[in-house]
């Protein structure tokens, strides 16, 4: 009992749960901490989902992005039926619409014709479609057959707003993305070497950090974007975007990382590993790096929605994202003044979902931060 | 034992807290008494829940902590239980800093780094006392004097930043005594300080518990301050009182295994060198749903199976006034099973 | 002090100048100068600018100098106070345009400075103070909601319901009888009543931040000791809260009331375009669209130069405020 060896010869198996508890890795340890934060989880589950389907929306759009239909501009939102007008189940289904010009307000007024009836198809034969722009393809999740289905209404030209806002999600979930990781990549560059060289060279970054820092976001980026030319492609006009956004974007980071670095270089245990005979490659890797990541991605997780935020507002002006090319931020432009927003108020749902996805994101980054701390 | 001579009268104390990983017993049935003008050691190593019971006396245990048991006042006319009112009592209140005040550890972090010495000493006395500011002011520099501090005039309007750690300890001290309370209790008041301060901060305490007639519950793991402050001692282990008696006994004839360890592992001077220290083997659990069995039974080098695991023995009263909780005591209270100490 | 106030008051100049340089390249960036999107707007509008007339601009605006040239030119300019004409308006001086929106922005954007800090304190002390309460977690959504939503559409969305159960026309800030009404009180009680909105706008996202700060750090603070010394003194609770760990805790957030001003102009910028406001917002964005040269560099470069000016103040104003820094300094 007094003396037994420390050391002992279990295998993982054998641990009880109270020892697994207090046996864990670092990373074990984060993941419990973070399932314990519900709306954390939750909110990682959710972002997971909006991307497959940002990634896969072809498939999921029931329409094209680009399809104009003169007849059905300004359509409300398609009610999804279960029970007709006699009470008979039917299965999920939706009536014609015919539309009808008003003279008084001089827009369609639109009424369901009960007399027709489209139920849903799933995996149904569509539109065709080509797959990220390169596999044709034309199955879809749903369809109304001959019916018309627009879940989210549609625009001034007759455009089914729900697949374009699916569409739109590719653009602004990815931007976001895009942008932060070259946050990083120029953030940990000149904080680390900020912080690891001191010196001249650490004033220096430190007076350019903080003076990308202390101006005004949204007039720099507004004049960055009106430099992008018109005549660029979408694809030109979004990495420019990305760019745009991740020039003011690192200095955040670079003075978190610059922070980080000096901070833990003065540690006890930095000092311990090195009399201990620890070369500085192995300190970096084995001490200052996990003490460092954890606090990275939280970071980099809570900078995502400040792009989306970015690129919604710049391509809501029309300097951002240009048509035809759709984001969410494109897509709410549609709705920019009071009139628009009191008539076709589901011309707004796009910005839901921007409010949406900051919100999951910045769920995500509470959890993961909480989780990261050691100390609570 | 006359009752006339009773300050403070502690009786079954425990203190409870739930938590996600289980109920962490940090006080759990703790008794001692404390007599006028004497001083009451209590003794452990960290995590044996001294703190929490200086903090329960005074119903500041932080949530979810809950107090239970008897914490008896005695006062001139009346006697108070101090584990009947509710934490946030005006009663509580007035007696928290007026009869009975605390001193801690760390007197860097035990002040507050945004406010002077001087008001936060002054405070004390304005919370208490319905007297002028500048009443206030000169009681706290010749308080600040008496505790041995220079220049006091000055050293009120400095910060806690700017004076050394022993000035800082006696500035508590002072902030402490300045109404003069029939208690003080001191939470390792030493432990951060060189050890010549420790010696002069010690015979600070003396001196002014002579003079004002205070008695003082001292928190500490060092047994050498213990042996030269106390009259009184009390070890505590994992949350339970093991061994109570006056020093002399104590220290002369430890009776607990766990008493007795400690004794050995202190370096004396005059000892046979080259010997190794003998230090006591595992570490100190933590308190949370221990077991209901003897509390140092997994290090205890006479653990006896199935009496020591079997149930958490009584406190044995084997000579007057010294008490044991150990089974090896338990059948004539004297001991009568295992080896010699 | 002295001698760190003078170091950061010449940080700022150079920052200032290098913003300028910023500035520069970033109007210039657009292909073609501004001559010739002007010859364009002017001749989709049907005059024509003639060779010698286009020369003659391009002279007097230094447009055939070198690059450096050009900015030290405007550069030179722009310090003396001559902010250049504008394009977009009959080549008026982008001064007197600006003079008339200026004091908006910065009174728009003070008073949500103001606004922003006295909502976030106090429900970030009553969050900590209420851990884990229902009104904690109503209130962190609350404000994650106002973090959350983009400005122009929290705009939007509250224009509209504004509009819609209340019949009040929001947008600009005085309604139309007032507008080139002179001063009068019934003027400034109508130009309070439009700020609200852009107020609440704008300042709901700052305040979300400041709330989870207020909050984080006065729960670090409540546990630590002085806490407790405190309240072994005898010192009743609501007293002890302010007077201790709330006046600890609101020092990070008083350092960093200047830094609010980034976020709360460039909310302003769009909110402006969305609402209407007199502001500098839109007109940055007319000259962004049109191509205005020197009116959209002077807007950048006063907009990025009062945020520099409050953060300037605010870090004075933490030196002032927090004796620890102080005698840091000194040592």
């Amino acid at each position: 009992m007094i003396d037994e060896p420390v050391h002992t010869t279990k295998t993982y198996a054998d641990l009880t749960a109270e020892e697994r508890y207090f046996m864990a890795s670092q990373w074990q340890l984060m993941w419990r901490k973070f399932k314990k934060h519900r709306l954390a989880y939750a909110a990682l589950f959710l972002l997971g989902l909006l991307y497959f389907l940002a990634f896969t929306y072809e498939f999921w759009a029931p329409y094209g992005i680009d399809e104009q239909r003169l007849d059905y501009i300004s359509v409300p939102p398609t009610s999804i039926h279960l029970f007709d007008q006699d009470g008979k189940f039917r299965g999920p289904f939706v009536y014609g619409l015919s539309g009808k010009i008003n003279f008084d307000t001089f827009m369609r007024d639109y009424v369901e014709d009960q007399s027709q009836v489209f139920p849903l198809r799933f995996f149904a034969q569509g539109d065709e479609y080509y797959f990220w722009g390169a596999w044709k393809a034309n199955l879809h999740f749903f369809s109304a057959g001959e019916g018309k289905i627009f879940l989210f209404g549609t625009d001034k030209l007759g455009r089914d707003l729900f697949s374009r806002t699916l569409a739109g999600s590719r653009i602004s979930l990815t931007v976001g993305l895009i942008g932060v990781f070259l946050s990083f990549i120029l953030g940990c560059l000149l904080g680390g070497i900020s912080g690891y060289f001191g010196g001249t060279v650490d004033v220096l970054i430190q007076r350019l950090i903080e003076f990308a820092i202390s101006i005004p976001t949204i007039p720099i980026w507004m004049a960055l974007s009106a430099a992008v030319p018109n005549n660029w492609s979408s694809l030109q006009t979004y990495f420019a975007i990305t760019l745009i956004l991740s020039i003011i974007g690192w200095a955040g980071l670079a003075r978190v990382v610059r922070g980080k670095l000096l901070e833990l270089r003065e540690n006890d245990y930095v000092m311990a590993a090195k009399v201990g005979g620890a070369t500085d490659f192995q300190i970096i890797l084995d001490h200052l790096l996990p003490g460092f990541m954890s606090y990275l991605i939280v970071n980099l997780t809570l900078a995502i929605p400040n792009m989306i935020l970015g690129e919604t507002a710049l391509s809501f002006l029309g300097l951002g994202i240009r048509a035809p090319a759709v984001s969410w931020g494109v897509l709410i432009q549609d709705a920019q003044n009071v009139h628009s927003v009191a008539t076709q108020p589901w011309m707004l749902i796009p910005g839901l979902m921007v409010i949406l996805a900051v919100l999951l994101y910045n769920f995500l980054g509470d959890g993961m931060r909480d989780a990261a701390d050691p100390y609570r | 034992m006359q009752t006339k001579d009773l300050v403070l009268e502690v009786r079954n104390l425990q203190t409870f807290f739930k938590l996600d990983e289980g109920m962490l017993k940090a006080v759990n049935d703790v008794s001692f008494i404390l007599r006028k003008n004497s001083t009451l050691g209590i003794v452990g190593e960290s995590g044996c829940g001294k703190s929490v019971t200086a903090q329960a006396i005074l119903r500041i245990v932080p949530p979810p902590g809950k107090v239970t048991g008897d914490i008896i006042l005695h006062r001139d006319q009346e006697i108070l239980n101090l584990a009947d009112l509710p934490a946030n009592s005006e009663i509580l209140r007035n007696i928290r800093g007026k009869e009975i005040a605390m001193v801690f550890q760390e007197p860097m972090t035990a002040f507050s780094p945004i406010h002077t010495i001087g008001e936060q000493i002054t405070e004390a006395v304005l919370v208490h006392e319905n007297v002028s500011k500048d009443n206030a002011r000169s009681r706290a520099i010749e308080m600040l004097r008496k505790v041995g501090i220079s220049n006091p005039e000055q050293r009120l309007n400095e910060y806690p930043s700017q004076l050394s750690g022993g000035m800082r300890q006696r500035a508590m001290i002072a902030m402490a005594l300045i109404l003069k309370p029939r208690v003080l209790i001191a939470d390792e008041p030493t432990t951060a300080l060189d050890v010549t301060i420790q010696a002069q901060i010690l015979r600070l305490m003396k001196d002014l518990q002579a003079e004002m007639g205070m008695s003082i519950i001292f928190i500490t793991h060092n047994l050498g301050v213990v042996a030269n402050m106390a009259n009184d001692v009390v070890v505590m282990y994992l949350g339970r009182v093991v061994e109570a008696g006056s020093v002399f006994q104590v220290f002369q004839n430890p009776q607990h295994p766990y008493t007795q360890a400690l004794m050995r592992s202190i370096p004396k001077v005059g000892r046979k060198m080259r010997v190794r220290l003998q230090a006591i083997s595992g570490n100190v659990p933590v308190p949370i749903n221990p077991p209901e069995t003897c509390p140092f039974a997994p290090r205890c080098s006479q653990f006896i199976k199935d009496r020591c695991d079997a149930r958490v023995p009584d406190l044995i009263e084997t000579e007057p006034a010294h008490h044991v909780r150990c089974v090896l005591y338990e059948e004539t209270g004297q001991k009568t099973l295992g080896m010699k100490p | 002090m002295i001698s760190y106030l003078i170091k950061r008051l010449l940080y700022m100049l150079v920052t200032i100048w290098m913003l300028s340089i910023l500035v520069f390249i970033v109007i210039q960036l657009p292909p073609g100068d501004f001559l010739t999107s002007y010859i364009a707007a002017q001749s989709s509008q049907g005059t024509s600018v003639d060779q010698s007339q286009a020369t003659m601009l391009r002279q007097a605006y230094g447009l055939d100098k070198s690059f450096p040239e050009q900015y030290f030119l405007w550069f030179s300019k722009f310090v003396q106070g001559d902010l250049g004409p504008s394009f977009q308006w009959q080549f008026r001086p982008v001064s007197d345009l600006l003079a008339e929106r200026l004091p908006y922005t910065i009174l728009l954007s003070l008073l949500t400075l103001i606004f922003t800090y006295l909502v976030a304190v106090p429900i970030g002390i009553y969050a900590a103070t209420h851990q884990y309460s229902f009104a904690d977690y109503a209130l962190s959504v609350i404000g994650f909601a106002g973090l959350a939503t983009p400005n122009f559409m929290l705009a939007l969305i509250l224009m509209y319901i504004l509009f819609r159960y209340f019949g009040m026309s929001v947008g600009g800030l005085f309604s139309p009888e007032f507008v080139s009404a002179p001063w009068s009180l019934g003027k400034i009680e109508d130009l309070a009543r439009h700020l609200l909105l852009p107020i609440l706008v704008i300042g709901l996202g700052g305040t979300a931040g400041i709330i989870r700060v207020m909050r984080g750090t006065l729960l670090d603070e409540l546990g630590k000791q002085y806490v407790i010394t405190a309240r072994a003194k005898g010192v009743p609770e609501g007293k002890l809260l302010f007077r201790y760990p709330v006046r600890v805790a609101l020092n990070p957030i008083a350092s960093t009331i200047g830094w609010q001003l980034p976020r709360i102009i460039s909310g302003e910028t769009i909110t402006a375009i969305v609402l209407a406001l007199p502001t500098t917002g839109p007109l940055l964005y007319g000259a962004l669209i049109s191509q205005d040269m020197f009116m959209s560099g002077s807007i950048v470069m006063i907009l990025g130069i009062l945020t520099l000016v409050g953060t300037l103040i605010s870090d004075i104003l933490l030196v002032v405020v927090d004796p620890r820094i102080r005698f840091e300094r000194k040592s």
